[in-house]
């Protein structure tokens, strides 16, 4: 019977990598990535499923990672911002359009931006990151950025 | 004050007949389906559970089906999907109103009832209505 109890372990591939985490199985999974991986990228913001702060790709689908427990991930792919190379054009484009500002909503919509596609539609970018919040650049910077990514 | 998460059992069951067998001999479980409703409600300290049946790899539970004119939509059907059901904007549009015409990706599991349209997401129906369930027989 698969039954799991307080510090159980899961298995996943973590940014490619497979890894095998303790961890309770209702622990977050953006407490985990933070506090047991190091991996930092994700934030918590509202720690309430709304900002996005926290976003990663599980299985190449965008989730806030502060409401899924790690034992839903069980086998399943994470990627986190940190799995981006340096030279990765995202990044790159937000730096040169001036698309973060404080940085901290950075990363999750980086990640999101991933699951849009080449060059998307203003409007596709606009119902896409609706569920990533930004307070600091009203957006235009980062829509610019996505767009001119290469 | 909030509730110590790792302190919480979780079971997770690998066919729908063992959930229900769980459900029947396990005392005290509370089925979880996403974790939005849940994780907030531990936060405030306010779930009294310590032991729960993750549904979440159930996918049985998320068909939506018809047959003849009934529309069948599964506990874990999210609401991602039911705006993108052909049968949902066909037999249930209100459902699937004011759909925006592209889907945000991000999956925040909200609660149905407090999503934007613009911010569509996989919160699932089950999620929600369990949830209230269990706040009905607490009340």
């Amino acid at each position: 019977m698969p039954r799991r109890d307080p510090g159980g372990g899961v298995r996943l591939t973590l940014n490619g990598r497979e890894v095998e985490l303790e961890a309770p199985p209702m622990a977050r999974l953006l407490d985990v990535l933070r506090d047991t991986c190091g991996l930092v990228g994700a934030k918590e913001g509202c720690g309430d499923g709304v900002c996005g702060a926290c976003t990663v790709l599980v299985d190449g689908a965008a989730v806030c990672a502060c409401l899924v427990p790690i034992a839903q991930v069980d086998g399943a792919s994470v990627t986190t911002i940190e799995a981006l190379p340096d030279d990765h054009p995202l990044p790159r484009a937000f730096v040169d359009e001036a698309g973060a500002q404080c940085g901290y909503c950075t990363p999750g919509i980086i990640l999101t931006a991933l699951t849009l596609g080449r060059r998307p539609s203003r409007a596709r970018l606009r119902a896409g990151l609706a569920g990533n919040l930004c307070r600091c650049t009203g957006y235009e910077a980062i829509y610019r950025a996505i767009r001119s990514a290469r | 004050m909030s509730t110590s998460l790792a302190a919480l059992e979780l079971l997770q069951p690998r066919s729908l007949r063992e959930a229900l067998r769980m459900l029947r001999d396990e005392g005290g479980l509370v089925p979880l389906a996403g974790a939005t409703d849940l994780y907030r409600a531990l936060a405030a300290g306010a779930v009294p559970a310590r032991r729960f049946l993750d549904l979440w790899r159930l996918d049985g539970l998320r068909r939506i089906r018809v047959r003849g004119d009934r529309l069948s939509i599964g506990a874990l059907a999210t609401y991602a999907a039911l705006l993108r059901s052909a049968a949902v904007r066909r037999q249930l549009p209100m459902l699937a109103a004011d759909a925006p015409p592209t889907l945000p990706p991000i999956v925040p599991r909200l609660r149905i009832w407090r999503l934007p349209t613009e911010a569509a997401a996989a919160a699932s129906i089950g999620s929600c209505r369990l949830t209230a369930a269990e706040r009905r027989s607490a009340a």
